[in-house]
């Protein structure tokens, strides 16, 4: 179910409007309910595999609370399970046309075979929302195994996992945030109700009105290239950018203002990026609920800014690479990432180098209109 | 400056269908041609007409958001508590936003990762 369809404009008003009609003790479910309904939508059959991750994620926490001793292999296991479930569904054909390619590259350039190897048709459907909520168990059982306590209610826990506006792409939460407001008691207020409103009717202008429009055109520059000309090229890479941003960002503001109807509050993912100061500053304003993540559960893991300079470059590296492959398996999206872990790193010495030379640094925030620090 | 230009560079990169259409798009940047198809595309599309109705809310909001003056407050909290002025507001906004759509809604961007 897209948030832009008919079928979400008649499905969320019913599911709010017997929220708020039912008992306290019932909206919980309700909630589950509607979230499977949501997904269910789409493929009947992915239901299962959502419900089955909730279970065995869920027994994951409490057996690494159990059994501290055992915690780190219980750990492992949890992550070859998640991240197997990931790589099996969005991976798949990705791992075998690149294989075969490499196979078909070395026999040809070395004359061996003459011969061209075909790709497996692997008919995998990539789930929806497959890498938010994997990310979001993955998450959960890291932080179990850091100290945090489990969440014992498993039907809080499975609402966390399927919470219809964040369950197909985020933003990604954290289920201390959540799974607190699922214990609190909600009230109706005319304030949430009204923002939420406001941030769906944003959505759908950011979504409809310009990611949509701005499609049209970047498409058409896409699809023609050599007919291009200096402008055109411009209009339609800058179209992107903005494109992906309305788009993503009207996703969001939907998927929050639909939170804020229930009175739940997901994390924000966005904060005015293209004002960002520099490339460090861009990825703490865009997709915020994903750059946190890769922080704290791959860049900090690897070494963090732990060690040397060198090390700190290559943990961001790597990061950026790995943030990339997560966008889409397509080495368009590894270049993709690598291009941003090199900006990263070039911004990093650049700033080094400016703060090195004072003079040269109190120009820059002359050019830039800041103090210098 | 640098920063928005080097997310053009890495969009090219993210939105592309691979590497060969990718430096065909980046070098179409620098080669001097004449421009017809994607700025008239532009031009014809409500974008312009849109884009300056978005930032026109952005800075009105932010003036309202920032403002000490009483009456930009008492027109602030006015809003907020009154339902028959979002009603009539948000339905004129689903008017626009019916009015502006284009004919073929696209799947949000992010769903397929």
């Amino acid at each position: 179910m897209l948030f832009n369809s008919f079928t979400y404009l008649v499905f969320l008003p019913i599911v709010v409007l017997l929220y708020w009609l039912l008992p306290e003790r019932f909206r919980t479910t309700l909630l589950l309910v509607a979230s499977y309904i949501f997904y269910m939508n789409w493929m009947p059959a992915y239901g299962l595999l959502i419900l089955a991750l909730t279970l065995v994620n869920y027994a994951i926490g409490i057996a690494i609370d159990k059994h501290r001793e055992k915690s780190k292999t219980l750990l492992t296991v949890g992550l070859v399970f998640n991240l197997g479930c990931l790589c099996f569904f969005k991976y798949a054909n990705f791992l075998a046309d690149s294989v075969v390619q490499s196979v078909n590259w070395i026999t040809h350039s070395t004359g061996a075979q003459s011969a061209t190897l075909q790709s497996p048709a692997l008919k995998i459907i990539l789930p929806l929302g497959i890498s938010f909520f994997t990310f979001e168990f993955i998450h959960y059982i890291t932080d179990i195994y850091r100290g945090h306590k489990p969440v014992k209610n498993i039907r809080d826990f499975a609402l966390f996992a399927a919470f219809f506006p964040s369950q197909i792409a985020g933003p990604i939460k954290r289920f201390q945030d959540f799974v607190h407001q699922l214990e609190e008691k909600i009230v109706f207020k005319f304030q949430n109700f009204s923002d939420g409103l406001f941030l769906i009717f944003q959505g759908l202008f950011k979504k409809i009105v310009l990611g949509d429009n701005l499609g049209a055109v970047v498409n058409t520059g896409f699809s023609h290239i050599d007919k291009l000309g200096m402008l055109d090229a411009w209009i339609a890479v800058a179209g992107f950018t903005f494109q992906i941003f309305f788009d993503f960002a009207g996703y969001t503001d939907i998927g929050r203002g639909s939170a804020l109807l229930f009175g739940y509050k997901v994390p924000e993912n966005f904060n005015l990026p293209f004002l960002a100061a520099n490339l460090t500053d861009f990825w703490r304003r865009w997709h915020m609920s994903l750059s946190t993540w890769l922080r704290d559960y791959l860049f900090i893991p690897l070494g963090g800014s732990r060690g040397g300079a060198w090390k700190v470059r290559r943990n961001v590296f790597i990061t950026m690479v790995l943030g990339g492959l997560w966008h889409g398996a397509a080495w368009h999206y590894v270049i993709w990432g690598a291009f941003h872990g090199m900006g990263l790193v070039l911004s990093k010495e650049w700033h080094d180098l400016v703060t090195k030379f004072r003079p040269l640094h109190a120009c820059a925030h002359i050019r830039s209109g800041t103090a210098p620090g | 400056m640098f920063t928005v230009y080097f997310l053009f560079q890495a969009g090219i990169l993210f939105r592309a269908d691979g590497l060969p259409q990718a430096f065909a798009i980046a070098q179409k940047m620098y080669i001097p041609a004449a421009s017809k198809l994607v700025v008239d595309s532009f031009l014809a599309s409500c974008l312009p007409l849109a884009l300056s109705l978005y930032w026109g809310f952005l800075i009105i909001k932010g003036l309202f958001e920032k403002s000490d003056n009483k009456y930009a407050q008492s027109i602030v909290q006015w809003w907020l508590h009154s339902a028959p002025a979002q009603t009539v507001a948000y339905l004129s906004i689903a008017i626009v936003i019916l009015g502006f759509a284009p004919m073929q809604v696209a799947p949000f961007i992010y769903f397929q990762f």
